[in-house]
C-alpha cells in the first residue's frame, strides 16, 4: 500500500529532525524516514557537541550565515525543549604577536558575521577565565556565545516532539530509490509531494538515485577522545587553537556530561569509525600544548565520526532539478551548530516555492520539559519521583546514576538497541562503561520489548549482543 | 558512648565480614547493598578457590557469600538490600531504594564498594566499535548468572585471573576460546590459573604480545595480534589475525571510590584506592574502608581479615573509642606497586600490606628496625607484614624497603 | 626406570611446583611443596589427573535462570568437558539449597553433583 505525504525527509541526524521539529508546526503530513535503528545514529552522534559562534568561516558561506543565525536559535531553543545546552564560551588561542594579527583578523570577521560581543582577552584577565592554560599563551579571541550541547540528546529531543506533533519517524528504513514524488525504502513506498534528502554522507548517493548528479560528498574523519570528569577541573571554556584549511584544529572541550574531550582530528578520504594510536599522540600532544596538566592517564574512551564534506566545502541547501527534491547536503561542521537555522532555511524555501499551505497548528506543543534524571535531581525531587514511579528508587548504571525508570522511559520513547538507552540515558557511558549495569539494561530491554534477550543488538542489524542461551538453546 | 549505627556500605565479602565484626563488638550495624543478594563479586565466581584460610575449607564463591552473609545474619546485622548509596556526607548515609530517598546517621561508616574493571577504553585498543568487546568479568556475569553465552569464537585480551577463569569457563560452556594475549612477559594471573583454565584445556598464552586492531562494522569478526618489544610497542612482521566473534578484556581491575570521594575522603592518585591509616580510617574521620575498594586483593582470605579489622575499628569507634593519632607517613621506596595503610601511629603493630613492582627472589621487606625475608614476592600476588610498634624508630617516616642482596 | 615430572600443584593459590618421581608408571615421591596436601594431588597429576568441576544446571522457577553446581570431590580431568555438557543438560526445580544433591554419582566414578548456591524459587 502506498501512503500519500506531503513531505518525507530522508535521514534523522541532527539536520533532518531538526527539519521535522521545525516542519511539524504547520499543518502537514510529514514523514522522517532513518536507514539506522534509531535517530542519532549518523554524524550526529559522534562529534565535538559545541554550538559555535561563528566567527570561523568567511562571509558569504552559507555555513557561516547558518552558524550564527543557529547559535542563536538553540537559546530560544533551550527554553521550549529543555536541551542539554550550556553557553560557556570559545577561546581562540594564540602565541606571540605573528598569531595575534591573526585573531585580530578572526575578531573583524566575526563582527561583520554579528557574532555577539566578541572581544580579545590578555593577560590577568584570559588566566582569571582559564587558570591551566599553557605559559606560553599570550592571548585569546573570546566568544561568550558559543557553548556545548549533547547532540544526541538534541536529536532525539527534535524527534520526540515532532512526533508528539504528528510526524511519522520510521527507524529501520533504508530509502533505496527516489524519483520525482516517490521514496522507497526496504520496507515500503511513499509518495510525497516534498521529499527532503538530508542523508548526511549518504546525501549524494540519495541525490543521484533521483537523478541528479551535481555534487559529491567526500568524507573527513575525526578521532575524539574522552577524559574522566576528573579532568574538567582544568578547563572552563572551548579552547581553539588558530585553525589550519581543512579543520578548526584539535579543541579542548568541557562536555556537558562533566567530561573533557579532546579532538577532533581531520583525516581527508577516510569513512571508517576506527581509532588509531598515531592519531591520539598527536591529539594528546597538541592538547598538552594548550593545558599541560592534561594526562593520558585520564582516557576513559574513544571514538571517531566522519564529516560528510560537499563539493565547494560549503552546505547545499536548496531546491534542485527534480520538482519537489529539495537538498540538504554537505552539513559539515558546523552542522550541528546551524541545523536550526537550516530548519527555517527549509521552512523559507516551502513558503517560496508557495505550492504547498503552510497552516500553522493551533495545537501545536512546543514546549516540553524533558525526563527527570536521578542525576541531576535534588533529594527531594529525587524522593518525590520514586513515590510516583518506585523504578526510580533503582539505580541500573552506577557510575553515571540512571535509574531503571529512565531505561524504561527510553525504551518507550523509541530506544531498541542498546546503543540507543546509551546515547538517551548515559546508562554505560561512566567510568566502567558498562561493565556494571550492561546485564541489567538487556534484561529490562527484553521485558519492555517483549522479545527474547538474544535477539537484542548492539546499534541494529547484525550486531547481535549474545550469542546463546544456555537455559533454553540446545 | 553512642548507639548510633555502624553502616556499611557494599554487601560483597568485605562488607559481610566487616559487618560481623562490628556486630561482634556489640555494634547496631546495618548493611547497604545494590544487589537483591548480598555477597558481591563471588556470586559470579562460581569456580573454586575460596576460603580455604577462612573457612579452613575449598568453597565456590556463592558457597563462600552465603557462609558469610548467614554469619552476618546470625550476628544481628540488618540488611538493606536493592539500596543504593548515593552519598556519604560526615558520617550521614544518603540511599535510595523503591521506597525513596533517606540519610542514616551513622556512628561509623565502612566503604566497601569492590572494584571495577578496565574498560576498553582506558586501553585505547584502536579499530571499529562493533558488539562483541566485553570486559571478562561482565562475561562473567552474562555466563555464570544470566546463562547466555557472548560469543561462540572468542579471544581474551589479558591474562589477569578472571579472563583465565573465564577462558575455561566458556570451553566447558561450549565456546571456542583461540588465544590468551598479554602485552606483558609474565601472566597476570596466579600460576594455578594458567595450568588449570588454559593447559588444561590447550588454550595457547601469548605473552608480549598485543591486540592491535579489532575488525567488523556491526559484531567483531576478528582481531590482529602482534608480539610487542620492551616498550609495548607491536614489532613489525610478527602480526596475525585471528577470525573471532567476541574480544573479552582482563586487564586489571580499579577501586571503586565513587562514594569515598563524595564523603571527601582521599584517594590515591596511582592507585585509586582510599589512603587510610593503619585502623583502615580514611581520611575522613569515621569514614573506614576495606576489601577491593581499598586495593585490589588476590583472595578473598586476606580481604577477609582487613575486612573484620575494619569493622572491629568502625563498631569501637561508634562506640567512642579514640585511636592513637596515625601521625607517621609509610613511604614507598619505589619497588612497590602500592602500599597499604599510609600512615602509622607507631604504638600498636601495624600490618602492611603491599605489590611488589617486579619478581623477586630472596628479598627482605624492611621499616625501621623491622625485617622480613620472603622466598618470592610476585606483582600478581598481594603480601603482607606485621611491624611491631617499637620499630618505627623514626618518628618522621617509615619507609618501606626492598633489599634484594642476591 | 624412573623417570622426573615437574607439576603446578593448583590445590591451593600457593602453586608450587612439584617434582614427581614415577616407577614403573608408580609415583613413588614427591618434593618441592609447601604443604601435605600437594602430594596426592601431584602423584595423580602425572598418572591420571583430576579436577573439581564447576559448572551450570537449568533451574526451572527460579531467581535465577542458572544454578551453579560442583562436584563433591575431583573428576578425571580428561571428563571435564563431557561432564559440563551433561551438566547443561539437567534441569532442576528451585528452590535449591546449597549442598543438595542435585545428581547422585554424577561421573560414574562416586562424584555427586551438588548445588552450590541456594536459589529461591521465583515471586
Ligand atoms: C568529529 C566531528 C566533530 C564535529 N564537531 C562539530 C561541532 O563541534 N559543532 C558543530 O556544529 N558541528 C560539528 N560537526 C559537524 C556535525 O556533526 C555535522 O554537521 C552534523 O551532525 C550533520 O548532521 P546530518 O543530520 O546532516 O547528518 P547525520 O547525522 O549523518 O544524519 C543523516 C542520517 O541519514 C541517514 N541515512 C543515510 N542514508 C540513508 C538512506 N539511504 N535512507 C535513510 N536514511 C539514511 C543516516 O543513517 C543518518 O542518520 C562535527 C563533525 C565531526 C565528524
Ligand atoms: C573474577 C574474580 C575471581 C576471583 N577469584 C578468586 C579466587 O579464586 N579465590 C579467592 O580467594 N579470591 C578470588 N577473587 C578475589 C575476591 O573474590 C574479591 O577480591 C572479593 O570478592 C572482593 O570483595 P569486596 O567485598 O571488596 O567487593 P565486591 O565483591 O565487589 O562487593 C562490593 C559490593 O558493594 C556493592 N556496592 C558498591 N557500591 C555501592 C553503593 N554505592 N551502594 C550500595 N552497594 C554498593 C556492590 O554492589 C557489591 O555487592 C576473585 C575476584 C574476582 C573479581
Ligand atoms: S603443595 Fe600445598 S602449599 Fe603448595 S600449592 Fe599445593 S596445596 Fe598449596
Amino acid at each position: 500500500m502506498k501512503k500519500l505525504y506531503d513531505i518525507v525527509i530522508i535521514g534523522a541526524g541532527i539536520a533532518g529532525s531538526a527539519i521535522a521539529r521545525e516542519l511539524s508546526r504547520y499543518d502537514l503530513k510529514i514523514a522522517l524516514l532513518e536507514k539506522e535503528a534509531d535517530a542519532a545514529f549518523g554524524v550526529s552522534k559522534a562529534n565535538s557537541g559545541i554550538v559555535h559562534a561563528g566567527f570561523h568561516s568567511a562571509p558569504g558561506m552559507v555555513k557561516s550565515r547558518l552558524c550564527v543565525r543557529g547559535n542563536y536559535l538553540y537559546g530560544e531553543l533551550k527554553d521550549e525543549l529543555d536541551l542539554p545546552f550550556e553557553r560557556k564560551g570559545e577561546l581562540m588561542i594564540a602565541r606571540g604577536a605573528e598569531d595575534e594579527e591573526k585573531l585580530e583578523f578572526f575578531l573583524k570577521q566575526g563582527n561583520q558575521l554579528g557574532v555577539p560581543d566578541l572581544k580579545i582577552v590578555r593577560g590577568e584577565e584570559l588566566r582569571r577565565l582559564e587558570p591551566q592554560l599553557s605559559d606560553e599563551i599570550t592571548a585569546a579571541l573570546y566568544a561568550p556565545s558559543a557553548g556545548v550541547i549533547n547532540p544526541y540528546e538534541t536529536v532525539y529531543r527534535f524527534v520526540q516532539n515532532a512526533m508528539q506533533n504528528g510526524v511519522e519517524f520510521f527507524p529501520d528504513s533504508e530509502v533505496v530509490a527516489v524519483a520525482e514524488g516517490i521514496v522507497e525504502t526496504t520496507e515500503q513506498t511513499f509518495e510525497t509531494k516534498y521529499i527532503i534528502n538530508a542523508a548526511g554522507l549518504n546525501a549524494a548517493k540519495i541525490a543521484e538515485m533521483a537523478g541528479l548528479h551535481t555534487f559529491d560528498i567526500k568524507p573527513r574523519k575525526g578521532q575524539e577522545y574522552l577524559l574522566d570528569r576528573k579532568a574538567s577541573a582544568l578547563v572552563n571554556h572551548v579552547i581553539f587553537p588558530l585553525p589550519s584549511k581543512t579543520s578548526k584544529g584539535i579543541l579542548v572541550i568541557p562536555t556537558l556530561d562533566g567530561t573533557v574531550m579532546i579532538g577532533p582530528s581531520a583525516e581527508d578520504g577516510r569513512d571508517d569509525d576506527t581509532t588509531t594510536n598515531d592519531v591520539f599522540d598527536a591529539i594528546l600532544a597538541s592538547t598538552r600544548t594548550i593545558i599541560p596538566s592534561i594526562t593520558p592517564k585520564l582516557l576513559i574512551s574513544a571514538f571517531a565520526g566522519v564529516r560528510p564534506v560537499a563539493t565547494g566545502d560549503d552546505f547545499i541547501i536548496g531546491p534542485t532539478g527534480v520538482k519537489g527534491f529539495i537538498n540538504v547536503a554537505g552539513i559539515q561542521s558546523p552542522g550541528l551548530t546551524a541545523a536550526p537555522a537550516i530548519a527555517e532555511a527549509v521552512v523559507a524555501i516551502l513558503k517560496k516555492n508557495g505550492d504547498l499551505l503552510l497552516n500553522k497548528k493551533s495545537d501545536f506543543i512546543a514546549y516540553v520539559p524533558r525526563h527527570p534524571k536521578a542525576r541531576t535531581m535534588g533529594k527531594e525531587d529525587l524522593s518525590r519521583s520514586v513515590a510516583l514511579d518506585p523504578h526510580f528508587g533503582k539505580l541500573v548504571c552506577r557510575c553515571e546514576h540512571v535509574s531503571e525508570a529512565e531505561i524504561r522511559q527510553a525504551v518507550r520513547e523509541g530506544a531498541s538497541t542498546l546503543d540507543g538507552i546509551k546515547l538517551r540515558t548515559r546508562a554505560g557511558m561512566g567510568r566502567c562503561q558498562g561493565g556494571f549495569c550492561t546485564y541489567r539494561i538487556l534484561e529490562i530491554m527484553a521485558e519492555e520489548l517483549g522479545v527474547p534477550m538474544t535477539e537484542l543488538t548492539k546499534k541494529g542489524a547484525n550486531s547481535a549482543l549474545l550469542a546463546k542461551d544456555l537455559k533454553n538453546d540446545r | 558512648m553512642t548507639d548510633k549505627p555502624v553502616v556499611i556500605v557494599g554487601g560483597g565479602p568485605a562488607g559481610l565480614i566487616a559487618a560481623t565484626a562490628a556486630a561482634e563488638q556489640g555494634a547496631n550495624v546495618i548493611l547497604v547493598d545494590r544487589e537483591k543478594h548480598a555477597g558481591g563479586i563471588l556470586n559470579q565466581c562460581i569456580h573454586t578457590g575460596f576460603g580455604l584460610a577462612f573457612y579452613k575449607e575449598e568453597l565456590t564463591g556463592p558457597e563462600f557469600a552465603e557462609r558469610a552473609a548467614a554469619s552476618a545474619l546470625v550476628k544481628g546485622v540488618k540488611f538493606m538490600n536493592e539500596t543504593s548509596v548515593l552519598s556519604v556526607s560526615g558520617k550521614t548515609v544518603s540511599v535510595i531504594n523503591e521506597h525513596g530517598v533517606s540519610d542514616i546517621d551513622a556512628g561509623a561508616v565502612v566503604l566497601c564498594t569492590g572494584c571495577r574493571e578496565r574498560p576498553r577504553g582506558a586501553l585505547h585498543i584502536p579499530g571499529t566499535r562493533p558488539a562483541g568487546v566485553y570486559t571478562a568479568g561482565l562475561a562473567q556475569k552474562l555466563v555464570n548468572i544470566a546463562g547466555f553465552l557472548p560469543g561462540k569464537r572468542i579471544v581474551i585480551l589479558g591474562s589477569g585471573d578472571i579472563g583465565l577463569i573465564m577462558a575455561r569457563r566458556l570451553t566447558l560452556e561450549g565456546a571456542e576460546v583461540l588465544a590468551v594475549v598479554e602485552v606483558m612477559p609474565a601472566p597476570g594471573g596466579l600460576r594455578r590459573n594458567i595450568v588449570q583454565c588454559l593447559d588444561d584445556f590447550g588454550i595457547p598464552l601469548y605473552l608480549s604480545h598485543t591486540v592491535t586492531d579489532i575488525r567488523g562494522k556491526n559484531r567483531v569478526e576478528g582481531v590482529t595480534i602482534a608480539k610487542v618489544d620492551e616498550k609495548f610497542n607491536p614489532v613489525e612482521g610478527t602480526s596475525f589475525d585471528l577470525d573471532c566473534d567476541t574480544l573479552l578484556l582482563s586487564v586489571g581491575l580499579i577501586p571503586e571510590n565513587e562514594i569515598a570521594e563524595t564523603a571527601g575522603a582521599e584517594i590515591d592518585p596511582a592507585s585509586n584506592g582510599m589512603l587510610v591509616d593503619e585502623n583502615l580510617m580514611t581520611t575522613v574521620d569515621g569514614v573506614f574502608g576495606c576489601g577491593n575498594a581499598l586495593h585490589v586483593h588476590n583472595l578473598v582470605d586476606d580481604l577477609a581479615v582487613e575486612a573484620a579489622q575494619a569493622g572491629k575499628n568502625a563498631a569501637l569507634y561508634a562506640a567512642g573509642h579514640v585511636f592513637a593519632p596515625c601521625t607517621i607517613p609509610v613511604v614507598n621506596d619505589g619497588a612497590f606497586g602500592n602500599v597499604v595503610p599510609a600512615r602509622v601511629s607507631g604504638t600498636q603493630p601495624a600490618v602492611i600490606r603491599f605489590r611488589v613492582r617486579r619478581p623477586q627472589k630472596g628479598a627482605a621487606v624492611s621499616v625501621g628496625t623491622f625485617s622480613k625475608r620472603f622466598a618470592h614476592l610476585q606483582p600478581n600476588t598481594m603480601e603482607s607484614v606485621t611491624v611491631p610498634a617499637d620499630a618505627f624508630t623514626d618518628k618522621k617516616e617509615a619507609v618501606l624497603c626492598l633489599n634484594n642482596t642476591l | 626406570m624412573s623417570e622426573q615430572h615437574v607439576v603446578t600443584c593448583t590445590v591451593c593459590p600457593n602453586g608450587c611446583e612439584i617434582t614427581v618421581t614415577v616407577e614403573n608408571g608408580q609415583a613413588v615421591s614427591v618434593s618441592g611443596n609447601r604443604c601435605k596436601r600437594g602430594e596426592p594431588y601431584a602423584k595423580a597429576e602425572v598418572v591420571n589427573p583430576v579436577r573439581t568441576l564447576t559448572a551450570l544446571v537449568r533451574l526451572n522457577g527460579g531467581e535465577c535462570a542458572m544454578c551453579p553446581v560442583k562436584t563433591s570431590r575431583p573428576v578425571f580431568k580428561k571428563d571435564l568437558k563431557a561432564l559440563a555438557e551433561k551438566a547443561l543438560s539437567i534441569t532442576v526445580d528451585a528452590p535449591v539449597r546449597c549442598g543438595d544433591v542435585l545428581v547422585s554419582d554424577f561421573d560414574g566414578n562416586g562424584a555427586d553433583l551438588l548445588a552450590a548456591r541456594s536459589i529461591g524459587a521465583k515471586g
